[in-house]
């Protein structure tokens, strides 16, 4: 995994293959659950494993029929997970530390646990800038702060959907070239958007509100 | 030495293992119908499964991804399902032909019906899908495969006008009574039948099941690069055969049957009794091919545990899906579908499948994060990308084509 | 109305236009060109199988095939043969070319017989009667003239 600038979530944790410690497969990363620290971060802490995570991002209306089939289920609607900690290396498979039996747990959170959000959560938000409205199409993640732990430092906005970039955007001098002129042209209105003062998230109204002395990077320029 | 003999072995069976039920039929349809005036579709068709087969066989080999990892990565889970149906119900209709192909080659020498022996081709078909290791599956079935030479030494020994065959192929002769649309139908279908997405789910899962490192990336090469366009001469040969007995009567090709009757014109019994060996080889061998490529769709799409590499116990969603694939199978031939009418939807039905795993392996293949050093080079882009409008064009023209032609029958 | 209404409604439409759109009548009544295309395509399939029959029959005469591997192939021969003349059989030929479709009819009739007979005498393991072969070719000769009137 490039250092320089962090990881993409959508494109380097999302529907990764997960192995565990003896190199059996566990699952795909269906979701991935991001937790809120005191300080306002949004720290990637597990890994949603499971239709009850999958399902939303296939098709949401598959997934509330599901649900009504029997809403008794919990596990129909909350997601188990895989903590984060468990995790040795991020490459073209997720590596863990530990062997895979029983891994896979449900969230037995109290009263006093941290608010815990998901990708999907962030990654279906209208992003409103002052002129226009876009989407988050990925969500970028980098060691920033005290302790080692990745957080969510910036966001990747633009029109269409998530993981439509297909990376091209980490290094444009990449082929074939008629694959990357049109996804280039495609993209050409993104942006990033580091988090920060003015960039606010609302998660009731599920939309990003940017204000307009933030300063928008163009993805495509090489240096970030 | 030993590494040569493993070269050669891999060169070997991937010639034999080349052909399935699709290239037995059509091919032979074709060569009775248009003489060898598509046989540069075959040869396109044998340079594109190289160049997709080189690709994900690169990126097994670095990164130990298959190829629908990298579909449900790429693609994301929603288009990536739409791909999974998709393929899947390709892969399966053509595990459904191979299945009735091998019963059809065994009622040719028995004369007890094919439908007699479809239960007992499904139970063994899944007893090696169970039991036998990856590289004796691949390495007997693709031997006894290579049988199918008989057919080029068939075509020699047939002593056509070479001249005139060659000028078919090479002017590309329709001939006059024949439509434009039905010979685009054929082109296509002759595409399908070259580049099955089967083939390479199966090429590269077995790359990750055999656990192929960047070490045996020549190794892989030299398969390819030899092994395909060998079987490819294979396919041409079946279509030369059949174009200089059949053509010359208004023989229209039907059944698996007729496939083999040129060898037996040519060579007599004993010659026959090797293309017999050779078909039941190659269409048992791609229907371990076409059930495994099906298990290794779904599981990896799901993120299960797949592959002959460990016990079936430690896959067992994997194998569970196996064991319905088969009945699954068995089933449809019972209900006395024509296993050959199967054969002709499944190799159209490639041709319209395949941009979806095409472009996932050609963007993946590009990509610096999976194979560092070993990316694409101009050459491969260059190819890669012709053939992206390639595949595409096919896939679009597919359905109309057929529609029109109503299955070629026009 | 509401979306689930215009849904219903759209998947109504769509259905109803599918049953008019394809609109396959039980009796296929094709005008006079349209008849002769089935016709000669009737013919050609028949031809095809015809001279199938013979080519087997040649070849185990010569014992260059295995007699299943020859029954095998006669046998499909005889059910495609069957199913061609069947087929153009159910269609309803024009007045003005009825009399030829009674003709094409009955010719593909004797060519469904030659190839039986052809079944039959590989069936029987005895050397096929020299008849069977006359018989194959004198139909393929006038089933090439039929197409001349086609």
């Amino acid at each position: 995994m490039t250092a320089r600038g962090g990881y993409d979530a959508a494109l380097h944790l999302l529907d990764r293959q997960i192995v565990d410690a003896d190199g059996l497969l566990v699952g795909k990363v269906d979701d991935v659950e991001l937790t809120e620290d005191p300080d306002g971060a949004l720290v990637p802490t597990g890994l949603l494993i499971g239709l009850a995570a999958l399902l939303p991002r296939v098709s949401p209306w598959l997934h509330h029929r599901w649900v009504r089939m029997a809403p008794q289920e919990a596990r129909r609607t909350t997601p188990s997970a895989i903590d984060i900690d468990v995790v040795d290396e991020i490459a073209s498979e997720i590596r863990l530390g530990v062997a895979r039996d029983g891994l896979v747990r449900a969230r037995a959170d109290g009263p006093h646990e941290p608010v815990r959000r998901t990708l999907r959560d962030l990654l279906e938000m209208d992003v409103l800038l002052p002129d226009r409205t876009l989407r988050v199409l990925d969500v970028r993640l980098s060691h920033r702060g005290a302790d080692d732990r990745p957080r969510v430092a910036a966001l990747l906005v633009g029109h269409g959907r998530p993981g439509t970039y297909l990376g091209y955007e980490r290094s444009p001098e990449r082929g074939p070239w008629l694959v990357a002129t049109v996804i280039r042209w495609w993209h050409r209105g993104s942006r990033f958007v580091e988090l920060g003062p003015g960039v606010e998230l609302d998660w009731e109204r599920r939309c990003v509100r940017v204000a307009s002395d933030v300063p928008l990077a163009d993805p495509w320029e090489a240096d970030r | 030495m030993k590494r040569y003999l493993a070269v050669a072995l891999g060169i070997l069976t991937a010639i034999g293992g080349f052909v399935d039920i699709g290239d037995l039929v059509t091919n032979a349809q074709v060569g009775a119908r248009f003489g060898l005036s598509l046989g540069w579709i075959v040869v396109i068709g044998v340079l594109g499964i190289c160049v997709f087969a080189e690709m994900s066989g690169r990126i097994a080999a670095v990164s130990h991804r298959a190829t629908f990892d990298l579909v449900r990565e790429r693609l994301g889970p929603r288009i990536g399902l739409l791909n999974l149906v998709g393929s899947m119900a390709v892969t399966l209709l053509t595990f459904i032909a191979e299945i009735g192909g091998v019963a059809l080659a065994l009622q040719l020498v028995t004369s007890i019906h094919h439908l007699a022996w479809v239960p007992l081709v499904a139970v063994l078909v899944w007893l090696v899908l169970w039991r036998a290791k990856f590289s004796a599956m691949e390495n007997v079935l693709g031997l006894l495969g290579l049988t199918l030479i008989v057919f080029s030494v068939a075509l020699w020994q047939l002593q056509p006008d070479w001249g005139d065959l060659g000028r078919q192929l090479a002017l590309a002769d329709k001939p006059a009574g024949e439509a434009w649309t039905t010979y685009a139908f054929f082109a296509v279908a002759l595409f399908g039948a070259a580049m099955t997405p089967y083939e390479v789910f199966f090429f590269s899962s077995g790359g990750v099941e055999e656990r192929w490192t960047v070490k045996d990336i020549p190794t892989m090469r030299a398969n390819v690069l030899i092994g395909f366009p060998l079987g490819g001469l294979l396919s041409l040969s079946i279509a030369g055969a059949a174009a200089v007995v059949y053509g010359p009567l208004g023989i229209s090709v039907e059944t698996l049957g007729q496939v083999g009757l040129p060898v037996a014109v040519a060579l007599g019994k004993v010659g026959l009794a090797l293309a017999i060996v050779g078909f039941v080889a190659a269409t048992f061998g791609a229907a371990c091919e076409t059930g495994l490529s099906a298990g290794y769709s779904l599981a990896q799409y799901a993120g299960w545990q797949w592959g002959k590499y460990v016990k079936p116990s430690v896959a067992g969603s994997f194998h569970a899906s196996l064991v319905v694939f088969v009945l699954l199978a068995a089933g449809v031939l019972m209900t006395t579908v024509d296993p050959i009418m199967v054969t002709e939807m499944s190799v159209v039905f490639s041709a319209v499948a395949l941009p979806l795993t095409y472009f996932p392996i050609l963007v993946v293949a590009n990509d610096p994060d999976y194979l560092g050093e070993h990316t694409n080079g101009r050459f491969a882009n260059a190819l890669g990308s012709g053939y992206l409008v390639l595949v595409v064009v096919a896939s679009l023209a597919a359905i109309p084509l057929m529609v029109v032609t109503k299955m070629g029958t026009a | 109305m509401s979306a689930a209404g215009r849904g219903l409604l759209a998947l109504l439409a769509v259905a109803v236009g599918l049953t008019t759109w394809t609109g396959c009548a039980v009796v296929d009544t094709p005008d006079e060109s349209a008849w002769r295309d089935q016709a000669r395509q009737s013919v050609e399939d028949a031809s095809s199988e015809v001279q199938a029959a013979r080519l087997v029959l040649v070849q185990l005469t010569a014992d260059r095939v295995p007699q299943a591997y020859g029954v095998v192939m006669l046998a499909d021969a005889e059910e495609a043969a069957g199913k061609v003349e069947e087929s153009l059989a159910a269609v309803q030929a024009p007045a003005p070319v009825r009399r030829l479709s009674d003709d094409v009819t009955a010719l593909l009739g004797r060519a469904v017989d030659a190839v039986r007979a052809a079944r039959v005498a590989a069936v029987g393991d005895t050397e096929p009667a020299p008849i069977v072969r006359t018989d194959l070719a004198d139909v393929q000769r006038q089933l090439d003239a039929m197409l001349g009137q086609l």
